[in-house]
């Protein structure tokens, strides 16, 4: 068939030409040189802020090999293209498409829906172009103080405009803590950290994990009920997209809500759920204190930490650190900020609100923050970006 | 609110002399030399210009990143356009997602100058390619608008030549089925 030949030839040939050079943008040379760190796992944002009093702490995987974490395929080391906020304005809950390397705005979309003030939580498909947002929803139609927690999909063109966010089939965590979520390389499902309460409040609450399947909404879990005071942190997905590595929390107090972190699990989710015990665990020696939020990263071998603390005078410290994701030991400082508040309220607010890692890239190396101000660490250098409202006014979410 | 910033242990200097280097500027003059044709694969699978600019940006710095281990650096080409065809199978994956949600979820409007791609781009025979099967459609586009061989597209592809020839093939007939019939000869 010759004459279908030359005619897909030609055709595809106009096409293919109606893309002149003049129109491309240049290539970017990519930040690290080959023989660099390899490229990983996508990472999550960072932990849902419907508690106020957290304490986190931090934790890793360990290497690939040691764990059998699915080793990442190599990819982009550059930093994500775009970032995504999500924070309350005077017309609801807006999300709002930033360029990542001056903040610049892209784009914003308004979620449909009257949310509560805290609550939600961001987070990205490997490749930045697709968001999932949770935020925590006020019910006008029932009890006043309902909550329930309203999940979207959110696409972003490849000049950073956002589309229109969809509800997601996600039916679960309502009024509970988000602990974090991730959506898996592919953008098919959507994996939650949850905190459960028991019925009586005063019993140590529990962690779940679920997988969501986004094109039917079909959920499988994975229960820790029976270790009461244990709860999952912000997961990531292996880049075979069955593997979720996120690290294990125990709470140290219940009436501020402090926990530490004790290790990291490693999830098969190839099986339709059960018992969140049977993951493989790697425990630390000694448990990562005084951590505020974590996100592992570089495919589960990094960790990438916040804390903060109130100092001498009115002020205030947060830093953010690196650990080891095999024994939970420090690596770095990737930074210390010290922070005068005017008064107590403020610093009080700052530092239950205000200080978390958000997202990170698949590299580690690009990690959103928010300590005391929001912004990017490259390589351990900060630079400040828009999008987060000032310390004392509630926490806001952000991913890329 | 007053702030102090103080970098304790900032990451290893990104200018520190690479042992990549000069690796490094081998592939950039292979995609500056090939960025075209790469980008135009990529419209052919994706169906628009910034996507494809994406994808084909990943591959760059995949590529960047793998030379080494490339055991013939002579194939980086191939192995471009190979990264080029998995990260349009991912675009498209994660369409075929959003799709789903697309009652509710109407996508972001075209960029002024995709608008003007696409639209340049329908015809019937085009719209015909574009719903032939994924591998189909990576066969054909190597082997009619790279115009490359059969063994060439089977080494890109890493399937076998016989492969490639069933799979064109069929995709051909496939088009052929959208074609009007060819005009019968005049009588003399």
């Amino acid at each position: 068939m010759p004459a279908v030949e030359d005619q897909l030839r030609a055709e595809l040939t106009r096409v293919a030409e109606t893309v002149q050079p003049g129109q491309l943008r240049p290539l970017r040379e990519p930040t690290r040189g080959p023989g660099g760190r390899r490229r990983l796992l996508p990472v999550v944002a960072a932990a849902a802020a419907t508690v106020v009093t957290i304490v986190a702490a931090v934790l890793a995987s360990a290497p690939s090999g040691q764990r059998g974490f699915a080793v990442p395929r190599p990819g982009p080391a550059a930093m994500p293209r775009y970032y995504v906020t999500v924070a309350r304005t005077s017309a609801g809950l807006e999300a709002v498409v930033r360029d990542s390397a001056h903040g610049a705005v892209t784009g914003s979309v308004r979620l449909p829906g009257t949310f509560a003030a805290a609550g939600q939580s961001v987070t990205a498909t490997q490749d930045g172009r697709t968001f999932a947002i949770a935020a925590n929803l006020i019910d006008a139609s029932t009890l006043p103080g309902t909550v329930a927690m309203l999940y979207f999909w959110l696409p972003v063109s490849a000049d950073g405009h956002p589309g229109t966010p969809a509800e997601l089939p996600v039916g679960t965590g309502n009024g509970e803590p988000l602990r974090g979520m991730a959506l898996s390389p592919d953008g098919t499902m959507l994996a939650l950290s949850l905190e459960r309460f028991g019925l009586i409040t005063s019993t140590a609450p529990y962690g779940d994990v679920e997988v969501i399947d986004l094109a039917t909404g079909k959920t499988r879990a994975w229960t820790g009920h029976s270790a009461p005071g244990y709860f999952p942190g912000a997961p990531i997905w292996g880049n075979d997209g069955r593997t979720l590595t996120f690290t294990w929390w125990r709470v140290t107090s219940q009436t501020t809500g402090a926990a530490v972190i004790t290790g990291v699990r490693e999830l098969d989710t190839a099986a339709p759920g059960g018992n969140l015990l049977a993951s493989r665990l790697t425990g630390f020696r000694t448990a990562t204190e005084d951590l505020q939020s974590a996100v592992i990263t570089s495919g589960g071998r990094d960790i990438v930490a916040s804390s903060c603390r109130g100092g001498d005078h009115g002020t205030a410290v947060a830093e953010v650190v690196e650990l080891s994701a095999a024994d939970g030991q420090l690596v770095r400082v990737l930074r210390t900020q010290t922070t005068r508040f005017p008064n107590a309220t403020d610093e009080q607010n700052a530092l239950d609100e205000s200080c978390a890692v958000l997202s990170a890239a698949a590299s580690g190396q690009h990690v959103l923050v928010q300590a005391f101000s929001f912004g990017r660490i490259d390589n351990g250098v900060f630079t400040a970006l828009p999008g987060a409202p000032p310390s004392s006014v509630p926490f806001a979410a952000a991913a890329w | 609110m007053e702030t102090e910033d103080v970098i304790r242990s900032p990451g290893t200097p990104p200018d520190r002399a690479s042992p990549g280097a000069e690796p490094a500027r081998s592939v950039t003059e292979l995609f500056r030399d090939h960025h075209l044709e790469l980008v135009r694969l990529a419209l052919l699978m994706v169906s628009d210009l910034a996507t494809a600019e994406d994808v084909v940006q990943d591959a760059f710095e995949q590529l960047h990143r793998r030379w080494r281990g490339l055991r013939q650096q002579s194939s980086a080409l191939d192995y471009a356009r190979s990264a080029v065809l998995n990260g349009c199978r991912s675009v498209l994956r994660r369409r075929l997602v959003a799709r789903r949600h697309e009652a509710r979820a109407a996508g972001p409007a075209p960029h002024e100058a995709d608008a003007a791609v696409a639209l340049e781009q329908r015809t019937e025979l085009i719209n015909a390619f574009r719903s032939l099967p994924r591998r189909q459609r990576e066969v054909l586009a190597l082997r009619y608008y790279l115009d490359m061989s059969v063994a060439d597209v089977a080494a890109t592809l890493r399937i076998s030549e016989g492969a490639v020839r069933s799979t064109a093939s069929r995709g051909l007939a496939a088009l052929a089925r959208v074609l009007p019939p060819p005009a019968s000869p005049k009588e003399p």
